[in-house]
């Protein structure tokens, strides 16, 4: 009976916070509808740009076309048309979902693709596939503009194949095909294909790249007032030459920065933002100093139908900045092994290995690595990096045992530490144990062993911070409070001991 | 550790109590041998692959130009084998297999499917743009798709026939098909008229298509002109006609095509009428002026050909007309007016009194149309008559009466 009417009180109780609970929802609810307004260019329904979300590297040769010749409207409209075939394709072995078919394949072709889903799915096979280049050589264009022929030459294309749900295979093939297509109804469609017979291509054999990985000795670097943010409105010229002045002085050579994906315009990488990396890769060059630029930071999708908007992005920067003096090289990715539980493993490595190829097919002269979060985690895609990058935040006692693992199993590569510090934040959460004197104990104790396994290194990080956005740590005061304190000086600009710990001494210093 | 070890026990016992083709299976797995050897085929043909090996967990992923299938093992052999989908075994082109097992490899290869011997019935055929100017240069284009009977394009090379039927004459091409697909030129003719085009390869024929050969850009042209005489009356009409109006090559120009009139007159004012040509001829109409005029009159296709200059004149209808006022002052008749032949005008000619300030200025202006070659104007009461000038205007006559009769 009493358990009867505890139950009962229990009820009452849970509901009428579940009550509470939805009128407080609901109003927030109607609060934020009132607060939204129109914004007044929707007055003008303006549609806006779509982005595209699938953009293949297309390398068009208009040599010998028969027929008309083909305007660069024609051809942009033709291009556009014809990835989307592939696109649509791409989808409909992914989900059996034949979206978008109809408008890029014609009744013919249709039926083919139907065929091929049918087949899949009746033998329970799903494939996640993209195509990542194309180099299309229209041959024919007919006088009414509404024929053309084409054959894609060494479609690279990356396949996942999924038997019930398991991995079952996966592979990269180059293959050629001869495609008509039609226009119809305003759309190119896809009406013949027929597959070439394979040539095989000598991939070029990637030549070994020279640089001195030793010689490094460096910082991860963002400014003072805008960490995790320093480019767009952000960008200021004027501290970041200051503080690459203290740099220099401070006796170190190269810095580290981070290339935020979404801030600088995904696939379309935003012009300005890339004007701003330059310039602070002008303005190392001024103080002496080279720039490890990582790429990719705040990415973390790596599905593969994405790939090619990251190839997009990756290609815009690399070719952008191949040349630039300061450009040290190339860390694809902060810390990638954090995202192999979310992502899967395997996802994550075959992004990483396949972007490592396309950097290195646009920029054959500057060393690619990754930076993992781990030692243990570095032993990942050795042979695709051309030196092995990792971080460690942890007593330095345990780097020497943890390091020595890692060199057996990397073989001949540099290895660099891309981080390393020690937060001399001091309060509860950590039991008062970090102090700014810990916090050089620790350098001191860091320095000598990296010193004598000549082990080049990244400090995290030059400045303390008034902020850290969320995206980096989380909400968690006793996570954010201590991201702020790992600086060498802190934030009313004074030194503090660490910084004479890491300060080297100069050629001609007394 | 030790658990594997009794597990390699055990695999070593049943290796020595059963026969050998069992421990293949139970083994590491090691590639497995394609028994057919056949590598080219026709599509249509039942393609089967057979392994040596037992049917398992195995899967042949097989990418042709649609895609990767993934098939599993027929299940009514003993022996490894697949069958492949109609989809596949109809496909033309390369097609490579890769047999998978536990997620490795176990063996892979390439498979080329030639198109088969039997063709489609209907030739896939475009042809654009679908109307050409007989010009000479202006071409159309044939494209033919042939296919054989699974909708595979023919091999390279593959010559395929194009008649083309103009007027009278008839002739046969022989075109190559080249990147799966054969194209040709028609057209470039001087005359008006169809081209009949079809395409035909052994069986297999294409519907008959149309090129509609148009005239093109009309030739400059002649216009005279008609009309029932050659006085000013304002009544009856003039017409302009054109000459047979031709294109370059002499054919005529499409029904339809409007030819633009300009007319001068000798005061400066420009009339335009407009007229469509029916067999070539257009005809353009214009009333007769009320007053003497000189008018120079051409005609223009616009932006292509111009006519001649053609001039003529009008002479006066009316020679003289009386005006007189009534006795209160107010009421002004006109006429009566008679024109060429001493008879009224037509009824309807423009009559019009001007009010004027002996410093010359117009106060009002008053207009009206004869009937019966008379006219009349009533002065407003608020106008003193006395004060004014009085001014009628037809057919380009003016008179003037001052002052109220005595």
């Amino acid at each position: 009976m009493m358990v009867k009417k505890n139950t009962y009180r229990a009820l009452l109780l849970l509901s009428f916070l579940a009550i509470n609970a939805g009128i407080i929802y609901g109003l927030a609810a109607a609060w934020s509808f009132l607060n939204t307004g129109a914004d007044k260019s929707t007055i003008l329904h303006i549609g806006g740009a779509i982005e595209k979300a699938y953009q293949p590297k297309i390398t068009w040769d208009l040599k010998e076309q028969r027929g008309r010749k083909i305007s660069d409207q024609a051809l942009g409209e033709l291009e556009k048309d014809y990835v989307n075939a592939w696109y649509v394709k791409s989808i409909a072995l992914n989900s059996y979902n034949h979206l978008g078919v109809e408008d890029y394949y014609t009744q013919d072709a249709r039926s083919q693709i139907h065929a091929l889903i049918k087949n899949n799915q009746d033998n329970a096979i799903t494939i996640e596939t993209t195509t990542l280049s194309h180099e299309p050589k229209l041959e024919f264009y007919s006088l009414d503009g509404k024929l053309a022929v084409l054959t894609d030459k060494n479609v690279s294309q990356f396949e996942k194949i999924y038997a019930s749900g398991e991995l079952l295979h996966q592979q990269k093939t180059i293959s050629s095909y001869k495609v008509i297509l039609l226009l119809e109804d305003g759309f190119w469609r896809i009406r013949q294909m027929v597959k070439l017979p394979t040539t095989t291509i000598h991939e070029k054999q990637a030549e070994e790249i020279t640089f001195n990985a030793k010689s490094w000795k460096g910082i991860n670097y963002y400014p003072k007032d805008h960490p995790w943010d320093m480019f767009g409105n952000h960008f200021d010229a004027s501290p970041i030459s200051d503080d690459f002045e203290t740099i220099h002085n401070m006796g170190l050579n190269t810095v580290r920065v981070f290339v935020p994906y979404e801030t600088f315009g995904k696939a379309n990488v935003k012009d300005e933002y890339l004007q701003q990396l330059s310039k602070l890769l002008d303005i190392a060059a001024e103080h002496e100093l080279k720039v490890l630029v990582t790429l990719f930071d705040f990415y973390g999708n790596y599905d593969i139908l994405d790939w090619t908007l990251t190839h997009r992005h990756a290609e815009t920067i690399v070719s952008h900045l191949k040349t630039h003096k300061a450009l040290l090289g190339w860390d694809i990715k902060n810390e990638p092994d954090l995202d192999f539980e979310s992502r899967g493993k395997n996802n994550v490595l075959n992004w990483l290995s396949e972007m490592a190829a396309q950097i290195k097919k646009i920029d054959g002269l500057h060393p690619v690595t990754i930076g993992w979060a781990t030692p243990e985690a570095a032993v990942n895609l050795v042979k695709t990096v051309d030196f092995v990058s990792f971080h460690y935040y942890e007593a330095p006692e345990h780097l020497m045992d943890r390091f020595l693992v890692l060199k057996d199993a990397v073989g001949h590569k540099p290895l660099v530490l891309g981080e390393y510090g020690k937060s001399s934040y001091s309060c509860v959460w950590n039991l008062f144990t970090n102090s700014e004197n810990s916090q050089a104990a620790y350098y001191n104790k860091m320095q000598k062993v990296l010193s004598k396994e000549q082990l080049p290194y990244f400090m995290w990080t030059l400045h303390d911070f008034g902020t850290v956005p969320t995206q980096v740590v989380g909400r968690k005061p006793w996570r954010r409070a201590p991201q702020k304190h790992y600086g060498l000086i802190d934030s009313d600009g004074n030194r503090k001991p660490a910084y004479g710990e890491v300060t080297t001494k100069r050629k001609g210093d007394n | 550790m030790k658990l594997y070890y009794y597990i390699w026990i055990f695999c070593l016992a049943l290796a020595g109590c059963s026969n050998s083709v069992d421990t293949e299976t139970a083994s590491v797995p090691k590639p497995i041998d394609l028994l057919t050897k056949q590598k080219e085929f026709v599509a249509g043909e039942a393609i089967n692959l057979r392994f040596d090996g037992k049917p398992s967990n195995q899967i042949l992923l097989i990418q042709n130009a649609w895609g990767t299938f993934g098939l599993q093992p027929d299940t009514t052999e003993i022996q490894l084998s697949f069958t492949l989908p109609t989809s596949v075994a109809q496909k033309s082109g390369e097609a490579h297999w890769k047999l998978i097992s536990n997620s490795s490899i176990m063996s892979e290869g390439d498979l080329n499917i030639l198109p088969s011997h039997n063709s489609s019935k209907e030739m896939e055929t475009y042809i654009g743009p679908t109307s050409i100017f007989a010009d000479n240069k202006d071409r159309s284009m044939v494209v033919t798709l042939p296919q054989d009977e699974f909708g595979n394009p023919l091999p390279e090379g593959t010559k395929l026939n194009l008649t083309e039927k103009f007027k009278e004459e008839q002739q046969s091409s022989p075109i190559e098909l080249l990147d799966l697909i054969a194209h040709d030129y028609v057209g470039a003719r001087k005359k008006v008229g169809d081209i009949f085009i079809t395409t035909t390869l052994e069986k297999q024929v294409s519907k008959e298509f149309t090129v509609n050969v148009l005239p093109t850009r009309a030739d400059d042209f002649i216009i005279q002109m008609d009309r029932q005489h050659r006085f000013a009356d304002g009544n009856q009409i003039v017409s302009f006609k054109t000459s047979t109006i031709n294109d370059v090559h002499g054919n005529m120009v499409a029904d339809g095509t409007l030819v633009n009139f300009i007319i001068k007159d000798n005061s400066g004012n420009q009339y335009q009428t407009y007229g469509q040509t029916l067999n070539g001829m257009a005809e353009g109409k214009m009333l007769h002026p009320e007053v003497p005029s000189h008018w120079k009159v051409n005609a223009n296709i616009s932006g292509t050909s111009i006519s001649n200059l053609l001039e003529l004149d009008f002479e006066a209808a009316v020679l003289d007309y009386a005006i007189h006022m009534a006795k209160d002052g107010k009421t002004i008749t006109v006429g009566p007016i008679l024109s060429y032949m001493n008879q009224w005008v037509p009824d309807g000619m423009n009559m019009r009194l001007d009010i004027k300030t002996f410093e010359g200025q117009t106060i009002r202006t008053f207009n009206t149309s004869s009937r019966k070659g008379m006219g009349t104007f009533i002065v407003p009461n608020s106008i003193n008559v006395d004060e004014i000038i009085l001014t009628t205007t037809v057919a380009g006559i003016t008179k003037t009466i001052q002052g109220t009769p005595k």
